[in-house]
């Protein structure tokens, strides 16, 4: 199997999927000539030309809009928005109109659109792109969000996105552009959307991590397991809708649960998986479930404070230790 | 309308009792503070009042067990109603019955605090049949786990499994009877004890030669002084006044509270045919040796013969074993708890030591102290030997601070 | 795409007896929700619509009926789905400003001021990728062009030559606030030359001048190029929904308006200048009036949609 960092393997799902099918088409800012603002998707303009692979204006909004649009026409638009802090620019295309077009009419029209997002959680360039707000568009009915955590997973889940026939929302984290990853080369490799991952297996804990904290809690069940604590590690993948099934399952089987994120907790991600746990699994518990998050504040600029705020492997190990106790 | 009878709670670390006796029949006429019923709960017997007056309706038998609160029987308007009531299901408990005899139990621990159970735990415990409240929590603010319940299926499960082996090997069959009663407290306790303290062992060699020699001037005065005096009533007014001097050792753990007592409790384990039980000779460090002499003969009497009332072994800050008695050189006794502490002191033998460069015969007692470690450094459970065999090994000293 | 005068009459006729008699259920108690009223505008949607095709794409907003029905929707359907009814064409979810039929290319309305923009955009990009020669038509107010996807579209559709049509009926007021106050200049077509897009004004009471126009823009998109802003000055005669008391206006100025009565002008033009009979007028008025009161009727005797079926459709 092929090697491929998480850049290229976002870079071949769009290349083999407009290969597939030619309703599929990329906007976005800094995609077509300069081959995307973080190089992920060099070679695109080369492969499909100037109809397919578009530069856009700076314009967040109608980026988002000319992909809801064309998907009511029929097409399979993907459109770039270079950070997800940009949002807010976009955000009534992306919650009122790509999230309920298929719902408001009923079914007559399909919202196959893939709106990229780049993650710059804890790169160090300041409040306006740090953020996690995965939460924030997985609030959104009709929306899917994806997230993930490993070249092959992003291979997989991008491809899958391209051709899910629901707008979903795909958010690379640029901090993990470089991390390498045998994948299968197979062009209909996919990764489901709505499971998860067991990326490790254990009886103790379940520690539930996404994006970047995935590699962290990996790291920290390598150094419990000496103590002989068993962890299981599970990254959803998709964060929206949550795959429910594999974590209560889990967590009924260890009773203990660590949520860990990029994301604040106040009504985010971890505080959904405890809610949810509490719900499905409560008389399963031995240990209330525990969140790991950065504090409810901005991000300012530098590294310093992203090293400060976010949660690392040693937090997490003592997290987990504690729920041992 | 039924007031309902429940098995009352009698001391701190009560769980559940044995009902020993009815003192009624169904359908028989019942005053509000008459004898009811007899309870045997941590090693004591105890009459408990009928709280209201009226017809006796029993839904429990004799030797029976039951947890505290649970529902025993029903008081009626009528004899016809009574014999007519069928027990309540899951009712709840409306009331706990008078108690004739009330535990001594400071402020701090009567403390009531909602018992903290894991969701896991409450599931695992109630499918074995355990009530969950009435184990030791290890988790954090005393939680009960899932490992918690799980220890405590465990025990339950394994004397049934040796018995099972017997049965196979010898044919007829073990005698069975019921773990109840004393046997159950004992058994009960001695588990918790080990479970949920961290207890370490430590000895020390006394010289008793002066004990000896002050026992015997006691014993020669026996007429003069009224009693005759042991060297357990000696060694206890020593450990007495050590305790008294050190806080330290005279303090418990309970729940997230250090409770530092104000008073020197010594209970004395005293061997029953049947068991163990520890008579506790109250505010001992401001008691005479005479008085302590008489306390402990008159509550090991009336320990053998049955009549131990509930204050008579409750409130102990301390304990001492003298399995020197029965041949004992040392052991490691088990904590009483909540206590922290606990004294075994051997049998006086001539020994073969060296004292100034010369080689002795003397009079040495072995001293086995089991402390827990949680609340008790090793060096303050050092000093507290120390002091105690200072005092022991120049008994004269014990004059000067007496009263 | 219709030619025949008759046929546009009986088109904006359809419009103008829907919005009365919707008007009168909403004056009766038994319309759910708003209205907002297309009166006085029809000559804007059927002047456009007469020159689309199916193929060709539009998208309305929340004064959509004018639109929908200009394009072709159907009317029961269409006026079920007004009332929220199990047999409108959304099945009673979209409601009063949420209508749409794919295969006549009618993209939905909005409840978003100047959300459609965009989305009118995208519709012309497809277009334009597919080669085909279909054009995509955005009905806007005044109002939404004050918002930021104004620009955003103007901009990229300018920049890529998409064929759309920005059609902008100036009914005078953004919801409830004269659209002069909050601009600097009044003319939004003057707007269009600054993002290098062609632009006019038009008397949007006038359905023969809107059509013309629309075709002009129809024909340069067609041939790649690239974008048109149309401005159809008009007039909304009612308020930004029914029951506004209209405090921002006079009384006068409506009558001012309302005597240049797009229906009435055209209905004049047909007799005096095509030589229409009046009585196949009557009788084509009386006969659009039966068919509306008929779907009028067909809506409130529908069944309301199961409440259980909002759980359904939120993903394809």
């Amino acid at each position: 199997m092929p090697t491929k960092t998480y850049c290229w393997a976002i870079i071949d799902a769009m290349r083999e999927e407009m290969a597939r099918d030619d309703r599929v088409f990329l906007i976005g800012e800094d995609v077509a000539v300069a081959g995307g603002a973080f190089g992920a998707s060099r070679g695109l303009l080369d492969a499909f030309g100037p109809m397919r692979v578009r530069d856009t204006p700076i314009s967040e909004e109608i980026i988002v809009g000319l992909g809801v649009g064309a998907a009511m026409a029929g097409r399979r638009p993907i459109v770039e928005i270079m950070f997800i802090d940009f949002l807010g620019l976009c955000l009534d295309q992306i919650a009122n109109q790509a999230a309920k077009t298929h719902y408001i009419y009923d079914g007559m029209f399909k919202m196959p659109l893939v709106i990229r997002m780049s993650s710059a959680v804890e790169m160090g360039i300041g409040p306006h792109h740090s953020q996690a707000w995965e939460a924030i568009v997985a609030h959104i009915p009709g929306l899917k969000v994806v997230m993930p955590s490993t070249p092959r997973d992003a291979k997989g889940l991008l491809k899958s996105a391209i051709r899910d026939d629901n707008p979903v929302i795909f958010i690379e984290h640029i901090a993990m552009h470089r991390i390498k990853e045998e994948i299968e080369d197979d062009e209909d490799f996919l990764i489901p959307i709505g499971k998860a991952d067991v990326k490790r297996q254990g009886t103790d804990v379940t520690v539930v991590a996404s994006g970047l904290m995935v590699a962290r809690a990996l790291a920290a069940a390598e150094r419990l397991a000496v103590d002989g604590i068993s962890v299981e590690v599970i990254d959803p993948r998709t964060i929206s809708p949550l795959d429910f099934d594999t974590i209560t399952a889990s967590v009924s089987k260890t009773s203990r649960c660590l949520v860990v994120s990029s994301s604040h907790k106040n009504f985010g991600f971890g505080s959904e998986v405890a809610a949810e746990i509490g719900e499905r699994a409560f008389f399963d518990l031995d240990q209330p479930v525990r969140r790991l998050s950065p504090p409810f504040t901005p991000a300012p600029f530098g590294r310093q404070f992203d090293q400060f705020l976010n949660p690392d492997t040693d937090a997490i190990v003592a997290a987990v230790r504690d729920l041992m106790a | 309308m039924a007031h309902l009878i429940a098995i009352p709670k009698l001391g701190l670390t009560m769980v559940d009792c044995t009902l020993t006796a009815w003192t009624k029949a169904d359908g028989e006429r019942v005053e509000k503070r008459e004898v009811l019923f007899e309870i045997e709960t941590d090693k004591i017997t105890s009459e408990v009042e009928a709280d209201a007056g009226g017809y006796l309706r029993r839904f429990a038998g004799v030797d029976s067990v039951h947890l505290v609160g649970a529902v025993i029987g029903g008081l009626y308007e009528t004899a016809a109603e009574a014999l007519a009531a069928v027990e309540p299901g899951a009712a709840p408990v409306v009331a706990v019955a008078a108690v004739v005899a009330r535990a001594e139990v400071s402020a701090a621990m009567a403390v009531g605090q909602r018992k903290r159970v894991s969701p896991l735990a409450r599931r695992v415990a109630t499918g074995a049949g355990i009530d969950p409240v009435g184990l030791t929590g290890t988790g954090a603010h005393g939680a009960v786990l899932r490992r918690d319940v799980d220890q405590a299926i465990q025990r339950q499960a394994e004397v049934p499994e040796q018995v099972q082996i017997q049965v196979e090997a010898t044919g007829p069959g073990p005698l069975r009877r019921p773990l109840a009663g004393l046997r159950r407290t004992i058994a009960r306790n001695m588990m918790q004890s080990l479970q949920m303290s961290a207890q370490m062992t430590a000895f020390a060699r006394v010289d008793m030669a002066e004990v000896v020699a002050l026992r015997a001037s006691c014993v020669a005065n026996e007429r003069a002084l009224g009693v005759r005096v042991t060297f357990t009533d000696i060694v206890l007014k020593a450990c007495a006044i050590v305790l008294a001097r050190m806080p330290d050792i005279n303090a418990s753990i309970i729940g997230d509270e250090i409770v530092t007592w104000d008073h020197v409790n010594i209970g004395l384990a005293v061997a029953l045919d049947d068991g163990l039980i520890v008579p506790v000779i109250k505010d001992a460090d401001h008691k005479s040796l005479i008085e302590i002499a008489h306390e402990r003969i008159d509550l090991a009497a009336r320990a053998r013969a049955g009549r131990l009332g509930q204050q008579d072994a409750t409130g102990g800050t301390f304990t001492l074993s003298n399995f020197g008695s029965y041949g004992g050189d040392f052991e490691t006794p088990l904590l009483n708890p909540p206590q922290s502490a606990i004294l075994g002191i051997g049998a006086i033998t001539d020994e073969v030591v060296v004292r100034d460069g010369q080689v002795v015969i003397r009079p040495m007692m072995m001293m086995s102290m089991t402390f827990d470690h949680r609340l008790i450094d090793g060096a303050v459970a050092g000093r507290f030997r120390s002091e105690l065999r200072a005092l022991l090994e120049k008994p004269a000293t014990m004059l000067a601070g007496m009263r | 795409m219709t030619q025949d005068p008759i046929t546009l009459y009986r088109s904006m006729l359809l419009i103008r007896e829907c919005e009365a008699q919707l008007n009168d259920l909403f004056a009766k108690n038994v319309f759910p929700g708003y209205i907002h009223s297309y009166l006085g505008q029809e000559a804007c949607a059927v002047g456009v619509c007469s020159g689309l095709n199916d193929t060709d794409y539009v998208v309305s907003n929340h004064r959509g009926r004018g639109h929908y029905l200009a394009k072709g929707m159907a009317l029961k359907p269409m006026m079920a789905e007004m009332l929220g009814k199990a047999t409108g064409i959304c099945g009673g979810r979209g409601g009063e400003m949420h209508a749409a039929d794919p295969a006549l290319g009618i993209l939905g309305g909005n409840g978003i001021v100047g959300a459609g923009m965009p989305i009118g955009a995208g519709a012309a990009l497809a277009a334009q990728m597919d080669g085909l020669g279909a054009v995509s038509v955005v009905f806007f107010g005044e109002g939404a062009s004050n918002n930021g996807a104004f620009g955003e579209t103007l901009n990229v559709a300018a920049a890529w030559k998409l064929p759309l049509i920005m059609v902008c009926e100036n009914n005078l007021y953004a919801e409830m606030t004269p659209f002069v106050q909050t601009v600097g200049q009044p003319d939004v077509a003057a707007r269009a030359t600054g993002y290098g897009v062609a632009s006019e004004i038009v008397d949007g009471n006038d359905v023969l001048a809107v059509r013309a126009a629309a075709g002009r823009a129809v024909d340069r998109a067609r041939a790649g190029d690239g974008p048109t802003l149309l401005e159809l000055k008009t007039y909304r005669w009612g308020g930004h929904f029914e029951g506004d008391p209209r405090k921002y206006r006079t009384r006068n100025e409506e009558a001012e308006w309302k005597a240049r009565c797009p229906v009435a002008r055209f209905r004049r033009h047909l007799l005096a200048e095509v030589g229409v009979e009046e009585d196949r007028l009557v009788t084509l008025e009386a006969a659009v009036a039966a068919e509306v009161a008929e779907a009028v009727t067909f809506a409130l005797d529908s069944p309301l949609p199961a409440p259980e079926t909002a759980l359904l459709k939120v993903f394809a």
